[in-house]
């Protein structure tokens, strides 16, 4: 019922936006309005079925369903549609929806002078993505996971391009064909996993173990949801859609939908254990190292990129991007060495959680310091930026130390290029730090607007922070530990505060000597942290003139082509028509040459004369038979 | 679908009814009055004044009605009850001319009396006020009564003759405009489809003298199988005559040219030659073929299949990259249509009874997807003069009514759930992984992604961009152009309701179909029983 509701309320209110642009002009802006402000309100189906769901038989969080458990099945919808709710599913159902809801609030709990040009467009957008993203979480069949896979991403398009601007355009048509690309690839990789018996998600890792293409499915899944996780090298839509983006939705861009991701490796992607040892399972597991690495790559190097980024929201982006590599690593783990795959499933969903709600805090405080940076509200503004910042950055009591922490332990022995893992993971939040404070630094020398009355804006952002902070414990307290799933919170003795403390304040001391340096001038004129030197969306800019050469020479090799076989059949048809001038005209020839009396008379005696000489012949050779 | 407007539980009360001798009858000469129907209206069109326009209406709609009425009886009898309604007359010695409603000829039929009511409102508000209307309705009924026929022919020699009557009344249609374009058009088609229908006529012919009148039966005829283990040779040269013939109309590569070409008629026209009468027909003739006649297992014993499914995946692919090359919009979607039709052909060759359930599922599913692109393409032509792809941007604020359609339409091509187009594509791809050529599913997903590179930029620059500026005016004020681009979005203009409510109907449909495959009597679950009937 709830799971219904949760879908059907959003949809209700989508569908009104809709129509009401069929009413004349004054009421379509009354009844829009009115829906608008009731927006946030129809996420709230989707909390209570998080708060109140149970979850049947324990299993596994990414193993699929559970039976017994809160649950919907519509058999007449599709091929018969089948939602549930499991762990990972609930813990970033609840985060999903706060930040949906915020984001409502966001745009629509504002006066009318405040609000955003076309701002029911907008909060229709936003629904579409939640059912979506919701869809993602609850979806226990294979094709209602594509479904909601498919809506969730299209929806964002029409979030990204929201302003018009010619680089929302382009952020948009990057987007949308990396996401086509994505589609594509899931598209394919959970036919064959349906095809052997993965129709159902609870046996989906399962089918993809025993189907006879694992390594082609679990490649075009790490690639399919590698984009939407934003692993590199398919990360170079990020940077550019959530600076193009409103800042709610960057928000719920960042916090949820590129959790979709992760939802998608952990539903869908099997250990290497279940195979019998041989090619698949070596496969599998290179496949895994490949992931790591890349994981590990792009946790560190965007942390250079975005540094170099003077938007705050592009260096977000790459702030997510290091994060969601720190995710990556943890499910590559999981992939490798399946004893650890429930303690990383997990971890990496715990880490979400808390990476969702405070990367979303910051996305949705960046237009909050702008219209709220003045007189003594600037306090509240200043306080909650940097909690939410020490929070992504992982400092002692903060939930990202809740989630460092627990990821940290879950990956402990495995070692990547001779380092383990365990020790590479802490100098994330090194990086993460130095991004945060060239963060705060934009922040800080941003202009501000004049300070508004508080409105949905404000108190949206204050729930969020609060949220950063108090809900990634309770999730994992109650929905992880109490349920007797591994996790591994950590204590408060010292030497856990000093781990998570040190990274930090070398982040602090990595950044202060930096920022000296460039006060000084001492820095190399080519690093000005303008992105001029490396461009948002980094490699994006290489593969568009790749890209542009490509197209320009085919383009002409096609052309030539096309003229080739142009010309054939431009010669085959002149030849049917020479053959049939021919035609034509030597039977009309004849025809007029029979036509005249003498040679008719002619031809009837040939006719006659060959009539009897060949009825001679036949009788003589006849009779020569006959005598034979 | 109408079809699953049947209430089930009246099933037994149903069979009681039909058991009834007389009643028995009466659906026997169903078949028979399906196509009379049309014919009559055709005959009623014809001597009519052009100025006319009640009476002709009426006759038209009421005729539509009928059938669509007709049809959705059958489909209980038929399918619930196994009935198989037949009706046949002496025709030459030994051949009869046999009617007969089958769950394939009700699959479709049904597109065909559905699709023809909506595409006759569409024809009545797209001609008001042009010359000839008399003339062109009565050809467009003469065309579905070719279609209703081919849909019901219960043999090969019937299926033959409605096949032929199409080529000759569609001529009339094409050429409706009577420009040299037109012209031109219409003469290329005929060429066209005259070659085919030689080459079927051939093939029937040397097929009749071997093996008699051939009736379609489930799961092959069994004269067919018989001469196909006698003289392989022979089956195999009549198969190739009669896929050739059967593949002009279906525009399957190299026999496509006309399709194109054939754009210029009116857009009810093309939407209906597109989605149901001429291409479908052709098809439609392939899958009886290979499915009907020959049996889809001696089809594959003769080793037949592989070759015209390579020709259908290489279709697929040459069709969309067409596609991507036209700038002109119902050029775009004819190619769109060879690409797409040969999904059908791929679907009944691949020799699984999921991808036979992808293939026949498919000739509903693209026919009431790309009966919307060719209304709203009509629609665009007619309202704003908008006839190219590059003049599509914005047209979403001018026109959002057959905007929507369109992109629920164009989404539904790609494949995207939840629309139709899903649900075959899904199919299909899971019939190719379970068969002998799994390397289809990578055809398949190339396709997806060409549809989606010459669908998508539309839809986007439909919804997202600002609408083309007479050029001078608008390179002077570009700068603020782009701060109130609001301003400089043209204003919505008024949609005709009779042209707007069909395309906005089969859009529905297009996702209603997707949504609930999985109900009795929806397209899907009559798809699963053909198929299930085919594999025996």
């Amino acid at each position: 019922m709830l799971i219904a509701l949760t879908f059907l309320l959003p949809l209700c209110a989508a569908t009104a936006l809709v129509i009401s642009g069929a009413a004349p002009t004054a009421l379509r802006a009354r009844a829009r309005r009115s829906v608008v402000i009731a927006a946030p309100l129809t996420v709230a189906p989707a909390v209570a079925l998080a708060l109140t769901a149970t979850i049947g038989t324990p299993e596994a969080p990414g193993a699929g369903t559970a039976s017994g458990g809160t649950s919907l099945e519509i058999p007449w919808l599709l091929f018969g549609t089948h939602f549930a709710v499991d762990y990972s599913g609930r813990a970033l159902l609840l985060i999903g929806a706060l930040l949906y809801a915020a984001a409502l609030m966001a745009v629509g709990w504002l006066k009318l002078r405040h609000a955003e040009r076309s701002a029911a467009a907008l909060t229709a957008f936003l629904l579409m993505s939640f059912i979506g993203n919701a869809g993602v979480y609850l979806a226990a069949d294979t094709v209602s996971f594509y479904l909601s896979f498919a809506v969730m991403s299209f929806s964002a398009a029409g979030l990204v391009v929201h302003y018009r601007s010619p680089a929302a355009h382009r952020a948009t048509s990057i987007y949308l064909v990396m996401s086509v690309l994505s589609e594509t690839a899931v598209l394919a990789a959970l036919m064959i996993t349906v095809a052997s018996g993965g129709m159902m998600l609870s046996d989906a890792p399962a089918a993809v173990s025993a189907s006879d293409h694992t390594g082609l499915v679990v490649g075009l899944l790490l690639f399919g949801f590698g984009v939407k996780a934003g692993t590199i090298p398919l990360h170079v839509w990020l940077p550019l859609a959530h600076p193009a983006a409103p800042p709610a939705a960057s928000a719920v861009l960042s916090g949820a939908m590129v959790k979709a991701g992760l939802v998608g490796w952990l539903r869908f992607v099997p250990s290497a254990e279940p195979l019998p040892a041989g090619d698949d399972a070596d496969l599998l597991a290179t496949l895994g190292w490949v992931l790591l690495g890349l994981a590990l790559t792009g946790a560190f190097a965007a942390v250079v990129a975005g540094v170099l980024q003077n938007d705050p929201k592009v260096v977000l982006a790459y702030s997510t991007i290091s994060q969601m590599g720190f995710i990556a690593a943890l499910v590559a783990v999981g992939m490798i060495e399946s004893e650890l795959r429930t303690a990383t499933s997990v971890a990496a969903v715990i880490y979400a959680v808390h990476h969702g709600l405070a990367k979303g805090a910051l996305f949705l405080g960046v237009p909050v310091l702008k219209h709220y940076g003045r007189g003594p509200v600037k306090l509240v503004v200043g306080a909650g930026l940097a909690i939410a910042a020490l929070a992504v950055a992982g400092a002692p009591l903060t939930s990202g130390a809740l989630g460092k922490y627990v990821s940290k332990e879950a990956v402990a022995g495995i070692s990547f290029a001779g380092t383990e893992v365990e020790y590479l993971l802490p100098f994330v939040a090194t990086g993460s730090t130095v991004l945060l404070m060239r963060f705060g630094w934009i922040l800080r020398h941003s202009e501000r607007d004049p300070v508004r009355a508080p409105d949905g804006e404000l108190v949206s952002w204050l729930a969020v922070v609060v949220a950063a902070v108090v809900v990634p414990w309770l999730v994992e307290r109650h929905w992880f530990t109490a349920e007797g799933l591994p996790v591994s919170p950590p204590g408060w003795e010292a030497a856990t505060l000093w781990d998570a403390s040190w990274p930090i304040l070398l982040g602090l001391a990595l950044g202060t000597a930096v920022w000296w340096l460039s006060a000084r001038g001492s820095l190399p004129a080519a690093a000005r942290a303008d992105g001029g030197l490396v461009p948002p969306g980094d490699l994006i800019v290489a593969e568009e003139s790749v890209v542009r050469v490509v197209r320009a020479r085919s383009g002409r090799v096609l052309d030539r082509g096309h003229y080739l076989t142009q010309r054939t059949a431009r010669a085959w048809s002149s030849a049917w028509g020479w053959l049939s001038a021919v035609t034509r005209k030597s039977s009309s020839r004849l025809e007029s040459r029979l036509t005249s009396w003498g040679s008719s008379g002619t031809a009837l005696l040939l006719v006659l004369g060959l009539l009897v000489v060949s009825g001679a012949l036949l009788s003589t050779a006849s009779s020569w038979a006959g005598w034979w | 679908m109408v079809t699953q407007l049947m209430p089930t539980p009246a099933g037994s009360a149903l069979a009681n009814l039909l058991e009834h001798p007389v009643v028995e009858r009466t659906v026997d000469v169903v078949p028979l009055i399906m196509v009379l129907l049309s014919l009559t209206a055709a005959i009623a069109i014809f001597p009519l004044r052009d100025a006319q326009r009640g009476v002709r209406t009426t006759v038209n709609l009421l005729a539509a009605v009928a059938k669509v009425g007709l049809i959705a009886a059958l489909v209980p009898a038929v399918v619930g009850e196994g009935l198989r309604p037949e009706f046949s007359m002496p025709f030459l010695p030994g051949i009869d001319l046999v009617l007969r409603a089958d769950p394939m000829a009700l699959f479709f039929g049904g597109l065909s009396a559905l699709l023809w009511l909506l595409t006759t409102i569409y024809a009545i508000g797209y001609l008001r006020g042009t010359p000839h209307q008399s003339r062109f309705f009565g050809f467009f009924s003469l065309c579905v009564t070719a279609t209703v026929g081919i849909s019901f022919a219960g043999n090969l020699v019937t299926f033959l003759i409605f096949y032929e009557m199409l080529t000759l009344v569609t001529y009339p249609l094409v050429a409706h405009w009577g420009n040299p374009a037109s012209l031109r058009a219409a003469r290329i088609y005929l060429r066209y489809a005259m070659g085919g229908g030689l080459a079927v006529l051939i093939g029937v012919v040397w097929l009749t003298m071997y093996a008699g009148a051939v009736d379609f039966a489930e799961g092959g005829a069994e004269g067919v199988a018989e001469l196909s283990e006698r003289s392989p040779g022979v089956a195999t040269v009549i198969f190739v005559l009669l896929i050739c013939g059967l593949g002009v109309k279906a525009a399957l590569f190299p026999l496509h040219g006309w399709l194109p070409h054939a754009m210029v008629a009116p857009a009810p026209v093309s939407a209906l030659l597109h989605a149901v009468a001429v291409v479908k027909a052709g098809v439609f003739g392939i899958v009886r073929v290979i499915d009907d006649v020959y049996g889809i297992s001696v089809a594959d014993e003769l080793g037949v299949l592989t070759p015209v499914l390579v020709v259908a995946c290489f279709t697929i692919v040459y069709g969309s990259y067409q596609a991507l090359r036209q700038n002109d919009l119902k050029k775009r979607l004819a190619y769109s249509t060879v690409s797409q039709v040969s999904y059908v052909v791929l679907g009944v060759t691949l020799v699984t009874e999921l991808a036979t359930t992808g293939g026949v599922v498919h000739l509903v599913h693209q026919g009431i997807m790309k009966i919307t692109l060719f209304f709203c393409a009509g629609l665009f032509a007619e309202v704003v003069r908008v006839k190219a792809v590059d003049q599509m941007r914005g047209l979403g604020y001018r026109m959002p009514w057959a905007s929507a359609a369109f992109t629920i339409a164009a989404f539904g091509m790609i494949g995207l759930p939840p629309t139709a187009g899903f649900i075959s594509k899904w199919q299909l791809g899971q019939g190719a992984i379970a068969s002998d050529h799994p390397w289809v599913l990578w055809v398949l997903i190339a396709s997806s992604l060409l549809n989606a590179a010459y669908f998508l930029p539309v839809v986007y620059g439909m919804w997202f961009r600002d609408p083309p500026q007479d050029s001078e005016s608008a390179r002077q004020d570009s700068g603020a152009a782009q701060q109130g681009s609001s301003e400089t979005r043209s204003v919505q203009v008024r949609e005709p309701l009779m042209l707007a409510v069909p395309a906005l109907c089969t859009a529905g449909f297009s996702v209603v179909v997707g949504l609930a495959a999985a109900v009795p009597f929806s397209p899907l679950s009559l798809a699963e029983y053909i198929a299930e009937g085919v594999f025996g």
